[in-house]
């Protein structure tokens, strides 16, 4: 089972700052598991009443897409390199 | 060397056949003696990711030249496989205004032709693609790795 990028490791480097942050992406996922927990009765409502005018199956397949999409950023790097600036984004 | 290209030489030695036929038949099975002996060709994993490097001497921000900037950015090709399956909910009749708006820009690309099933097609077409832009005071290289 594929899982969502645990930290995002962002760099920057430029005359006024330089430093590199760690941020625990996993808390956030777990604050968003809590909030998703609690949404859910209302995601089955808007579920039942969206089925008959055709966006049922749009609904009920945007979240484990979603979810995709969030497991494959891990490993997207991305760094940018001027001349008075660096920048260095990882999700990890 | 393998066992067809030893027969021909022999074939050769033999005389049963002559120097031009044998180059002729030898450039026949050329293609197949590149790969392993058995016959079978081993395909090439599956790219892991997708590389776009930029790498340009003059970088305009706020109308004022910057200097060289260089952009690396690799991307998973896990997210392009959900990328295209996210895509793929789109309803209809915004893959319509999608292309419609897309073609006003240019790109002519037709978003009804992108189906999750072709996703590992192209995928592995990824494989050999390299796409190297040189125009002058910037390059941008698009590869697979």
């Amino acid at each position: 089972m594929s899982i969502p990028p645990c930290l995002l490791h962002v760099r920057v480097h430029n005359e006024e700052h330089n430093f590199g942050i760690w941020l625990p992406l996993f808390l956030a996922w777990l604050i968003v598991a809590v909030l998703l927990m609690a949404l859910l009765p209302l995601f089955i409502l808007l579920l039942i009443i969206a089925f008959p005018f055709g966006w049922g199956e749009f609904m009920l397949l945007l979240g484990p897409r979603l979810y995709n999409i969030l497991c494959a950023l891990r490993g997207l790097k991305v760094d940018v390199d001027k001349t008075d600036e660096k920048v260095e984004i990882l999700f990890v | 060397m393998t066992e067809n290209q030893k027969k021909i030489l022999e074939m050769v030695a033999d005389k049963k056949i002559t120097a031009d036929e044998a180059y002729r038949l030898l450039s026949l099975i050329q293609p197949s003696s590149d790969a392993p002996d058995n016959g079978i060709k081993i395909p090439k994993p599956a790219p892991k990711y997708l590389r776009v490097i930029v790498d340009t001497e003059h970088n305009i921000e706020h109308g004022y030249d910057k200097g060289p900037a260089h952009i690396n950015i690799r991307v998973p090709v896990a997210l392009i496989r959900a990328g295209v399956k996210l895509a793929s909910l789109i309803p209809p009749e915004a893959y319509n205004q999608v292309d419609e708006k897309m073609k006003n820009r240019g790109i002519m690309f037709d978003l009804h032709n992108m189906k999750p099933e072709n996703v590992e097609e192209l995928i592995q077409a990824l494989n050999d693609l390299q796409v190297d832009i040189n125009g002058g005071t910037e390059k941008v290289r698009v590869y697979t790795e």
